[in-house]
């Protein structure tokens, strides 16, 4: 157990570069303001006030994906870059501990961001939260921190595989703006679009967070938390035979460290 | 004369190695446009849904825009990135042409790779949304695109000299092209903006650049305005190269003098 913690908190800490305190301020509280602020005014000129609280509330909450998508893959992707990976799989170390302790921390501090960017929405673009409001979101927040984890997981998977993983992040990350229900409704996506939407955790996280914001309590959207966790814990069995998968794949091809 | 033509000379085979090494890797184009290929779908999405009389100008040419912004500040910054991984930025620094020349001609090398993303806007735009693209006047559409591209161009130049010293280039690329993007009103009018910010948006030559693509698609004689916008930009922009080229040179002798250029 305590080197699982061990192994959470260094994995984390090195391997999101959260070494440097500046590249955490950039991260953390510089970049959020500006995604939201972007999307937030587009919202703005596109439906007026309530166009711009319903892209600022949206992007607030894909906060946490920066965490849960991004850092996850670039803790397993980046191995590759950095020529650990074959000294990480030679390692007689269960391989699903590796596998969780890159995700487990990101998931707490996703829900940190969330709340980062809601006190943007709520200072600058006008979303109204009550205390309460406040913290059934945050909780719905950390719930999906851990559903997304699995989502991020299969890509971080992925991402061992390729060469660059930065392009994985990315694609993984940015996709969630489109098709969560992030700046628009889902159902104003086509069909076909909306298939996607409902593979990703995030939509019926976000579906969850703007019923609390319209009034109704998080008991009232129980049967779809539950529905998003089994989900969630679908998704991260998925991601952890993928990532299986890959790591016998490359040992077999031998190109562990070719970038 | 022949100072100039050297120079120019230089930039050119900067942007002409630039573009021959990243056809050695031509994943590259697609791994730099996935980004800007979202922003691009999400605004036009918003607009389409909105039904939105200004879709051409505000969605397609913001979007497009904002795209090929992403392309050029990401394909800058990260070139100086690599170079620094490489361990061959201290080569690049002590080269005797001068560290400015070799920065230019790769902005421009990147920002006409940008120009793919506009491309992918207007496709979008046409064979996606249905929407047909109609320019009222093309030969002030084409001066003021190029005057927009060319004042990115040198807004980048601006910026980079912090990629020089930035130990973490990618995450101050992100919040550089946000908030460019956020106060240049690429997608939506300055006015939308707070007063405090309106401020700062004025004080960027593609603020201008943006207002007066947007009048080539209206059927109103706005010439006057356009030429304002026109001379504002030159103005701008000659202002951003002659302070980037002070800033790149200040930047170069305190990184000789105190040796810390490398540290990754």
């Amino acid at each position: 157990m305590r080197a699982l913690v061990f192994e959470i908190l260094t994995s984390y800490k090195a391997l999101f570069t959260w070494l440097d305190k500046r590249t955490y301020f950039l991260v953390k509280i510089v970049i959020p303001f500006f995604y939201i602020a972007f999307f937030s005014y587009l919202g703005k000129f596109v439906a007026g006030a309530e166009g711009m609280k319903y892209a600022a509330f949206g992007n607030a909450i894909l906060l946490m994906g920066l965490n849960t998508v991004a850092g996850v893959v670039i803790s397993i992707g980046i191995e590759k870059t950095f020529g650990t990976l074959s000294p990480l799989f030679i390692t007689p170390a269960n391989r699903f501990r590796i596998f969780i302790s890159r995700a487990i921390f990101h998931a707490i501090d996703g829900t940190f961001n969330v709340m980062i960017g809601l006190v943007y929405a709520i200072l600058f673009f006008e979303v109204e939260l009550s205390l309460i409001q406040l913290g059934q979101i945050l909780l719905v927040s950390l719930l999906t921190s851990f559903t997304m984890m699995g989502y991020g997981l299969l890509f971080g998977s992925y991402s061992l595989y390729v060469r660059d993983v930065g392009m994985v992040m990315n694609a993984a990350y940015f996709i969630l703006m489109f098709i969560c229900g992030v700046n628009f409704p889902v159902e104003s996506l086509p069909e076909y679009v909306r298939v996607l939407s409902y593979i990703v955790p995030l939509t019926y996280g976000l579906q969850v967070a703007r019923a609390i914001l319209s009034g109704d309590y998080i008991t009232d959207c129980i049967p779809l938390l539950i529905f998003e966790v089994l989900w969630g814990c679908v998704m991260l069995i998925i991601g952890y035979f993928l990532f299986i998968y890959f790591e016998n794949k490359l040992r077999r091809r031998g190109t562990l460290d070719v970038i | 004369m022949k100072p100039i033509k050297s120079n120019l000379r230089l930039i050119l085979v900067n942007m002409e190695i630039t573009l021959k090494s990243l056809s050695a890797r031509p994943t590259w184009l697609i791994d730099n446009t996935i980004v800007p290929l979202i922003f691009t779908l999400v605004a036009l999405f918003l607009f389409y849904l909105a039904e939105l009389d200004n879709f051409i100008p505000y969605a397609v040419f913001g979007s497009g825009i904002a795209g090929m912004w992403a392309t050029t500040l990401f394909g800058a910054g990260n070139s100086l990135r690599v170079e620094r991984i490489l361990g061959t930025l201290e080569y690049l620094l002590i080269c005797p042409t001068g560290l400015w020349k070799n920065l230019f001609g790769r902005a421009l090398a990147f920002s006409l790779l940008g120009l793919t993303v506009f491309g992918q806007a207007l496709t979008l735009a046409v064979f996606v949304f249905n929407v047909p693209i109609i320019v009222s006047n093309s030969v002030v559409f084409v001066v003021a695109f190029l005057l927009t591209v060319v004042s990115f161009v040198a807004l980048g130049m601006l910026l980079a000299p912090l990629f020089i010293i930035a130990r973490s280039a990618p995450n101050l690329m992100n919040s550089l092209e946000t908030l460019i993007l956020v106060f240049c009103g690429v997608t939506y009018p300055v006015s939308v903006l707070p007063p405090l910010f309106q401020i700062v948006s004025y004080t960027l030559a593609p603020t201008w650049g943006m207002e007066a693509l947007r009048f080539t698609v209206s059927s109103i004689c706005l010439d006057g305005i356009v030429l304002r916008n026109v001379v504002i930009i030159i103005c701008l922009t000659f202002i951003y190269l002659i302070f980037s080229k002070k800033l790149v040179n200040s930047i170069e002798k305190k990184v000789r003098l105190k040796g810390g250029l490398v540290r990754i």
